[in-house]
């Protein structure tokens, strides 16, 4: 016979229906001859059915814009948080201190960048710094020799896909005497803020060497040797200076375009075409097809203009005018830095661009994505029907959206990459 | 997770801000409900939300996909609820301890009364009120897991998940809560009428404020 205080501690599993058996009759036995807990179990029961009946409010009414806004903020945070560290820079002193200058730059942006790390120079960096420097901004993701090339064309990248035009063609370092300056750069949409640091306490604010140093942190950062800085110092071990970056438009990872159409006059055709080609390597692109070399119509001679196509791949003469055509596959989020890199290279007046195509991935992934929730939506509404899932709505549904996902699949593969060809003609 | 889920979730991880409003859709309206009950007020619970979100995003790295996505997110909404309660807690023990002695030497008794703004604090009379300002004088394990699975619904597994606290635990958790709620509004039952009693008895539903 259960005594009441066992009785309450019972009575959420009887009303959750979890008990059974030889417990369920006892408890039953005592609920019906005890006035006290059939009271207390009557009163638990209406207050969890009232409970239960708390309808769901709905979001208030600014609710999602004003999420939205918070997450663009937090978007925008999250994108331009650099840590520009160490660096090697070359810089010779004639003091017998012996200083090192060392800039590392290092990616607290954790998603899109694939960095080599374990390159021979990394190990000893790190632990040269892990003794030296009290800032520890910098140990755990990688801080890598900025000599290593591999690392400066991802740096390039990454540096160019956001816009910030670093010029990132540091030297590297000759003496052996430098300066050991860390630091951090913070860059919001109109300017960066290098924090420096310095292991080095007589180095201080306004020495030759820190001067150097920040003029080479505003070369890196914002490709503009003179690029104006301030200097924000707010103490003595803190060396701040920030200066304006070039407009910096958050790029997200797009890939606009299908393909791209391009005139390019260069002084020599030849020379042309590998400067572009050597752009097209650096982003990882390749060359497509062969190199075909075209006549103008009326330097074919004799020529049938009997409507033989005109590109048909034929020897010439050094002296013909003659156009080259050139195509080539780039990842299309490249895209930019290409335009950027044939403007530096050419000119801006001698790249024109003839025509793009828009690549369609952009607006038919939305499509899918919609289509998904839709059909998902009406998976889960007819989920609790037990019959459901061997109905043979259920299986269309289910195969459209394997359908769908192989689609998706796909067209993501081909948006990877963009087609441009180039035509380069000699500058007249 | 279901496959749309899935690619909403490797957008998110991205940082596309439009795949991950996508993937907390179906969330936010049950995150807002949690905190609404947790809080009292609807300041502080669309504060908090917002708040669990943006975490939320912050975060998505580290989502791993070894929890239901659900528990993680309820999780985090939790945690933020009670942060917040505790944070409130002080602030309000804090004021009260100013006016501690009155002057002429009564004592003002500490209630753990959690709501800073009277939002919800309505006429005594009504049950559903009366049933609120309970919930909100519960300590605060008890409060989440009423709030959890009396007025959510979550299953005991689910919140097992979520607080991550074994099943057993949890039941005995609920019905402690549940039988010390029961104290709390019978001890403001005798300060009002007949009418308390004859809401109880009618029970919920018919429940008009």
């Amino acid at each position: 016979m259960k005594k009441c205080e066992d009785i309450r501690e019972l009575i959420s599993e009887y009303i959750d229906g979890d008990m059974s058996g030889d417990l369920l009759s006892e408890f039953e036995e005592h609920i019906s001859s005890c006035e006290d807990c059939r009271n207390e179990l009557n009163d638990v029961k209406s207050i969890i059915a009232m409970l239960n009946d708390t309808p769901d409010e709905d979001l208030p009414l600014n609710f999602k814009d004003e999420l939205h806004e918070r997450l663009l903020e937090e978007k925008a945070k999250k994108k331009n948080v650099i840590s520009l560290v160490i660096a090697k820079y070359s810089h010779v002193f004639a003091s017998a201190a012996g200083l090192l200058i060392i800039f590392t730059i290092w990616m607290v942006y954790n998603n899109n960048i694939g960095l080599k790390e374990g390159s021979p120079n990394v190990n000893s960096i790190q632990s040269y710094e892990s003794n030296e420097y009290s800032t520890n901004e910098f140990s755990k993701d990688g801080s890598l020799d900025f000599g290593n090339s591999e690392f400066q064309s991802n740096m390039k990248t990454f540096l160019n896909n956001d816009k910030s035009q670093a010029d990132v063609g540091i030297q590297q370092a000759q003496g052996q005497d430098a300066v050991d300056i860390t630091g951090n750069i913070d860059k919001d949409a109109s300017k960066y803020q290098v924090t420096l640091g310095t292991s080095n306490p007589n180095m201080k604010n306004g020495s030759q060497e820190i001067e150097q140093a920040k003029d080479k942190v505003a070369i890196i950062a914002s490709g503009d040797a003179n690029t104006e800085k301030q200097d924000t110092t707010n103490s003595s071990d803190d060396i701040n200076i920030s200066f304006p970056t070039a407009s910096i438009a958050a790029v997200p990872d797009e890939r606009l375009y299908k393909s791209a159409d391009f005139t390019v006059n260069a002084k020599d055709t030849s020379s042309g075409i590998n400067s572009i080609r050597s752009i097209v390597l650096a982003l990882g692109g390749e060359e497509i097809g062969v190199n075909a070399k075209f006549l103008e119509p009326k330097d074919r001679g004799t020529g049938s203009g009997d409507g033989v196509s005109s590109k048909m791949p034929e020897s010439i003469s050094p002296e013909a005018d003659s156009r080259e055509l050139f195509s080539f596959k780039i990842p299309a989020n490249e895209y930019d830095l290409f335009c950027q890199k044939a403007n530096e290279i050419f000119g801006p007046s001698n790249v024109i661009i003839n025509g793009v195509i828009v690549s369609e991935y952009e607006s038919r992934k939305k499509e899918i994505q919609a289509e998904f929730y839709e059909i998902d939506k009406k998976i889960e509404s007819k989920a609790k029907d037990s019959k459901w899932s061997s109905s043979s709505e259920y299986k269309d549904l289910i195969n459209k959206k394997n359908s769908l996902t192989k689609e998706l699949d796909e067209i993501e593969a081909q948006s990877q990459y963009m087609t441009v060809t180039i035509k380069v003609q000699k500058l007249k | 997770m279901s496959e749309n889920e899935k690619y909403l979730l490797g957008l998110s991880k991205k940082g596309d801000v439009k795949a991950f409003e996508m993937l907390m859709e179906k969330y936010q309206k049950k995150v807002f409900n949690i905190a609404l009950r947790l809080l009292g007020n609807h300041d502080d619970a669309s504060e908090v939300t917002q708040e669990v979100f943006v975490k939320i995003f912050k975060s998505m790295g580290s989502f791993k996909g070894e929890s239901q996505i659900s528990t993680w997110i309820y999780r985090i909404a939790t945690n933020a609820c009670l942060d917040e309660l505790r944070k409130r807690k002080n602030k309000w023990v804090m004021s009260l301890d100013e006016e501690y002695h009155r002057e002429n030497g009564d004592y003002i008794i500490q209630v753990e009364d959690n709501k800073p703004t009277p939002d919800v604090i309505v006429e005594q009379k009504t049950l559903k009120a009366a049933l609120n300002n309970a919930i909100d004088k519960l300590p605060e394990k008890y409060k989440l897991i009423i709030v959890l699975r009396d007025i959510q619904g979550f299953s005991y597994e689910q919140i097992s998940d979520i607080v991550k606290t074994p099943v057993g635990t949890v039941k005995s958790r609920i019905n402690r809560a549940r039988l010390q709620l029961k104290e709390i509004i019978l001890k403001e039952r005798e300060l009002f009428s007949d009418n308390f009693v004859k809401d109880i008895e009618r029970g919920a539903g018919d429940e008009k404020m």
